[in-house]
């Protein structure tokens, strides 16, 4: 059989005799005009000369063969060619189960690891209070507040920042911004490192970025496009709240290059910044405060909460 | 309607076992079921014309699905797979809407 059109000289069956006003389209008339075997006539006449019928009928060992064969063909097919886009989603669907289950599993475990902490603290506060002194109480309590072991409540400011409302739109041709790499518009690590930086030389007592307490062991990093604090993925907005003294933190934010660098940000990449005193909020407690090299030089042990030598404010 | 028995026979078969086919081949299957499609189509048409001929049918079948996958392979190794698979597809269709319609005429008269 010849599958598909095929040029041919000879005019078709269907054509009157002579020259045809579609004769230069000889490939779409073949193949419009003759879609049907041209090996089935054939057959039949051959078969008419040897006296037989026509057609051989359908009812032939062959014929329900090849019928079985075209069926599998069908079905093995619809099947085989649906499970590709399901197995890819399946894997897909699967991953996103894992990374959602691991981050459960994380959220888990640093609020047990929040409650165990407030447990030692307390059994530590009954430690301290059945032994001797004050003293060390209160200067546990300060070093554990100061460190972000603690929650932490009070007045403060809070600054959010947020991406330009066209980021990587037509301000890419406006303002592109000098560092390599960068998208405009788009809020980096290094504007809230600048900020938080700020806001501690503003004079801020605890500093929280979108609920991950800042210690002395935290990062403000870049990984791929998401900004990471305590190695956790933030989403924007950002929200920095610091606790402190609102009028100092205010104008001493202002006063400072972090401010003026927050100001730059809003007015050339239009990023979006907006800070406004708050009465009271709290900070959550740091997750994980566990040190495993560094030691206290002092003979004497220290209980399990460690207490940084030099903290964060 | 012993064929259309041998025809739904292969369907459940090749539902109920699911044969994983091999990677290599994937890509010529969709070719392949349409060129089943044209010769299945071809053959109600011949018998509705009263020259159906079974060996014709057989051999009308195979060569159609090796030549469909030869032409893929081809296209592939010339960098134009997706080219020709588009062709194959478009020839094969005119095909079958053709016999379609005139399985049609057959049936309705219309």
């Amino acid at each position: 059989m010849t599958p598909g059109p095929r040029r041919h000289e000879e005019p078709t069956p269907t054509t009157v005799p002579g020259r045809r006003p579609d004769e230069s389209m000889t490939l779409l008339i073949s193949m419009m005009e003759r879609p049907l075997d041209p090996g089935y006539a054939a057959a039949a006449d051959r078969r008419e000369a040897q006296g037989l019928s026509r057609s051989t009928g359908t009812r032939t060992a062959t014929v329900i063969v090849a019928s079985m064969v075209v069926g599998l063909l069908l079905a093995v097919g619809a099947v085989a060619l649906r499970r590709p886009s399901t197995s890819a989603q399946r894997a897909r669907a699967e991953v996103i189960s894992q990374v959602e289950a691991r981050r459960a599993t994380v959220d888990r475990q640093s609020t047990q690891l929040r409650t165990l902490q407030a447990q030692v603290d307390s059994l530590q506060a009954q430690a301290l209070a059945a032994g001797q002194g004050d003293q060390t109480r209160s200067q546990l309590a300060a070093l554990s507040l100061a460190a972000g072991a603690e929650p932490v409540t009070g007045p403060g400011v809070r600054l959010e920042l947020d991406d330009a409302v066209d980021s990587g739109g037509d301000s890419a041709d406006a303002n592109p911004r000098t560092q390599p790499g960068e998208q405009d518009g788009k809020v980096l690590s290094k504007d809230l490192q600048i900020i938080v930086n700020g806001l501690w030389e503003a004079g801020a007592e605890a500093i929280s970025v979108n609920g991950q307490r800042l210690t002395s062991r935290s990062a403000i990093r870049f990984a791929g496009e998401a900004i990471l604090v305590n190695y956790r993925p933030l989403t924007r907005p950002y929200r920095i709240e610091a606790v402190g003294s609102t009028n100092q933190l205010q104008s001493g934010f202002a006063a400072s290059d972090a401010g003026s660098y927050a100001r730059a940000l809003s007015d050339n990449y239009g990023i979006r910044v907006s800070m406004d005193p708050v009465k009271s909020m709290t900070l959550p407690a740091a997750p994980s405060l566990t040190v495993r090299s560094a030691q206290v030089p002092r003979p004497t042990p220290q209980p399990t909460t460690p207490t940084p030598t030099e903290s964060s404010p | 309607m012993i064929p259309l028995l041998g025809l739904v026979a292969g369907v459940l078969v090749g539902l109920l076992w699911g044969p994983d086919v091999p990677l290599f081949l994937q890509p010529y299957l969709p070719i392949a079921v349409i060129a089943a499609l044209d010769a299945v189509f071809g053959a109600v048409r011949a018998v509705l014309d009263g020259i159906f001929n079974d060996k014709v049918f057989v051999v009308s079948f195979l060569a159609n699905v090796v030549v469909a996958a030869f032409i893929v392979f081809l296209g592939d190794q010339l960098g134009v797979g997706s080219q020709l698979s588009t062709g194959v597809v478009v020839v094969l269709g005119v095909r079958i809407f053709s016999n379609v319609a005139s399985i049609r005429r057959h049936l309705f008269k219309a």
